[in-house]
């Protein structure tokens, strides 16, 4: 079930099933969320940003746990209000201005907004939030137009939906990524598959199936 | 026109073509820009005086004399330039520039400017070059760079307001009178009629590095006044095995310093950590001039404290709050910054108990070490944002 803008409104105010309370920091204006004609709160651009750097590194290597961030990307920021420019092609990791901190009743999930998706930007491609989230979500930028694109850091850039969660709700947060107010690249998880024929590899073990 | 006026026009090009360079930066802050163009003035104007004021009737000695002014510039100003371009540098003390800004604009005035930048220096420092502060009120602060995103050292950027506080409000003379007559009443002591006869410069010196030494008191106490509890934290983080085993005169000795801010903070109510004392060490004594220089400074703390404290009750520095603190506390515990905060100084206090009371423990199976940035940081860092988003929709 999809969480209304009212009900939305009802969990930052405490207000609701307790495993429903939302916190986002700074809060939304109560009154205008709930006058919203739809079901989903807007969530603005923050300050701090990964854009790609040119340096001796070759590639990014999914073996590597360690991965060397600086010898990949730079970081930046962009105050608010001012201006913030994604060239085409260019890829920048950001994240939202708004701090949200997810109840274990529910999860969630972030789309862009559509009037800058029609200019070129693609906000977001790994959208789930899941319950017991806390921190900045982090925004997947790229501008695949071929105009550049000014964004400002406190504009409105995408929209987070809700939606309740069935069964048991989980006791601690899925993923290694909360609690930042800054993007980052962090670790990529292999699965046990790959992990167990690594293993197998690095032992000399030869396939199962000989 | 003599070799060295030609280099040393030519040396000023070169530092204004430094500041053109820098110039193109993004600041994260106008307050930057402004500062580097005041430094560009200045360089401007040095370049205009060797235009107008060297002439071919100059003579040498006249002519390398204001050169000589200028080189001292050059130097002065090499050092302001350096803090202005790490500003821009996209490191924590960013995200403190907003609501230590508002701070300094309460201790020095409506106009001043804040350049904080993450300094290759192990301590905090400020820069205070007399041209720049008479122009504006510009504070220039550096904060240790592997420190920098750090939130709980930002009460040391308090002692180092404390210097332009000094400045600003004309402190100096008020402490000069307390020094005078405490290094009068030090020296009718027979312990120094020694020293006194010997050494005939003594006295003028032991004079002017006990007035060094009220000033760092001063800060120390303004440091102490405005952050509260989270200054001696800050304080004994930063400085608690700190030997001096090269102690430099112009400060007082630590452990003096360390007592001088517990009597302060017992007069001020305010918490002392636990085993706060214990975490410094007692230093061998000095030698003897040391000592008197120690004497001299020590017989004023007293009375510079209660500058201090009149000066930051009338500037109103003080805006703390324990229950503002504690509603903090309970958001971070929650893993949520604070909405609706009023001061500063209640976001470090409650990040330093948070710290203490928290921090340390493992989060959700990470190991809090191999953060980047400390959780504790994260969301003091996330609430001095959420503090300055609210205050500027007012």
């Amino acid at each position: 079930m999809i969480l209304s803008c009212d009900q939305i409104a009802d969990r930052l105010e405490k207000k609701g099933p307790a495993d429903q309370f939302i916190v986002i920091a700074p809060q939304p204006e109560l009154k205008v969320l709930r006058e919203k004609p739809s079901a989903s709160v807007d969530l603005r651009l923050g300050t701090w940003f990964l854009a790609a750097r040119t340096s001796s590194a070759t590639h990014f290597d999914v073996f590597e746990q360690n991965i060397p961030e600086h010898k990949f990307v730079r970081q930046g920021y962009a105050p608010l209000g001012k201006p913030f420019i994604i060239h085409p092609h260019e890829f920048v990791l950001a994240a939202t201005l708004e701090w949200i901190s997810m109840p274990k009743g529910l999860s969630g999930y972030v789309t862009g907004k559509s009037s800058l998706g029609r200019r070129g930007l693609v906000i977001e491609t790994s959208p789930g939030v899941h319950p017991l989230f806390a921190g900045c979500i982090a925004l997947e930028l790229a501008n695949v137009g071929e105009i550049p694109i000014t964004v400002v850091p406190g504009m409105p850039i995408c929209q987070l939906f809700f939606h309740t969660v069935l069964g048991n709700p989980p006791a601690t947060p899925a993923g290694g990524f909360s609690c930042r107010r800054q993007p980052v690249l962090g670790a990529i998880k292999l699965g046990p598959l790959v992990e167990k024929l690594r293993q197998r590899n690095a032992l000399g073990e030869p396939p199962k199936d000989k | 026109m003599t070799y060295v006026v030609q280099q040393t026009k030519q040396r000023l090009q070169s530092f204004r073509r430094l500041i053109a360079s820098i110039r193109q930066r993004d600041f994260p802050y106008e307050d930057s820009r402004d500062a580097l163009e005041l430094v560009d003035q200045i360089i401007l104007e040095h370049v205009s005086m060797l235009d107008s004021q060297i002439t071919a009737d100059t003579s040498t000695d006249d002519a390398n004399n204001f050169c000589r002014f200028s080189m001292d510039a050059i130097a002065e100003y090499a050092a302001v330039l350096g803090l202005i371009a790490r500003s821009s540098e996209p490191v924590g003390a960013i995200d403190l520039h907003w609501p230590l800004k508002q701070l300094t604009k309460k201790a020095l005035g409506g106009g001043a400017r804040l350049v904080i930048s993450s300094d290759w220096n192990y301590s905090p420092v400020t820069l205070m070059p007399s041209d720049l502060l008479a122009r504006r009120d510009v504070v220039l602060v550096g904060m240790p760079v592997a420190e920098a995103n750090n939130v709980l050292l930002t009460p040391l950027a308090g002692h180092e307001l404390g210097h332009n506080m000094w400045q600003k409000h004309s402190v100096d003379p008020q402490v000069t009178t307390l020094i005078k007559a405490a290094h009068e009443e030090a020296l009718k002591d027979p312990r120094w009629d020694k020293l006194n006869s010997e050494f005939w410069d003594v006295p003028e010196h032991a004079f002017n590095m006990a007035l060094y030494q009220a000033q760092e008191l001063f800060c120390d106490m303004v440091g102490l006044l405005i952050f509260r509890e989270s200054y001696l934290h800050a304080f004994r983080y930063y400085l608690a095995t700190d030997r001096e085993i090269n102690r430099a005169e112009h400060y007082p000795p630590m452990y003096n310093r360390v007592k001088i801010l517990c009597e302060c903070a017992k007069k001020r109510r305010i918490a002392i950590p636990d085993e706060f004392i214990e975490s410094f060490e007692e230093q061998a004594e000095p030698g003897e001039v040391v000592q008197l220089i120690d004497e001299i400074s020590n017989r004023c703390a007293a009375d510079i404290y209660d500058l201090a404290q009149k000066l930051v009750d009338k500037l109103k520095l003080d805006d703390g709050s324990p229950e503002e603190v504690d509603k903090i506390l309970e958001c971070f515990k929650q893993l949520v910054p604070a909405c609706g905060v009023q001061s500063l100084q209640d976001i470090i206090n409650a990040a330093w108990r948070f710290e203490l009371e928290v921090g340390s423990k493992t989060l959700f199976g990470e190991v809090e070490g191999q953060r980047e940035t400390s959780l504790v940081s994260e969301l003091a860092f996330k609430t001095c944002e959420v503090f300055q988003i609210e205050q500027e929709l007012k």
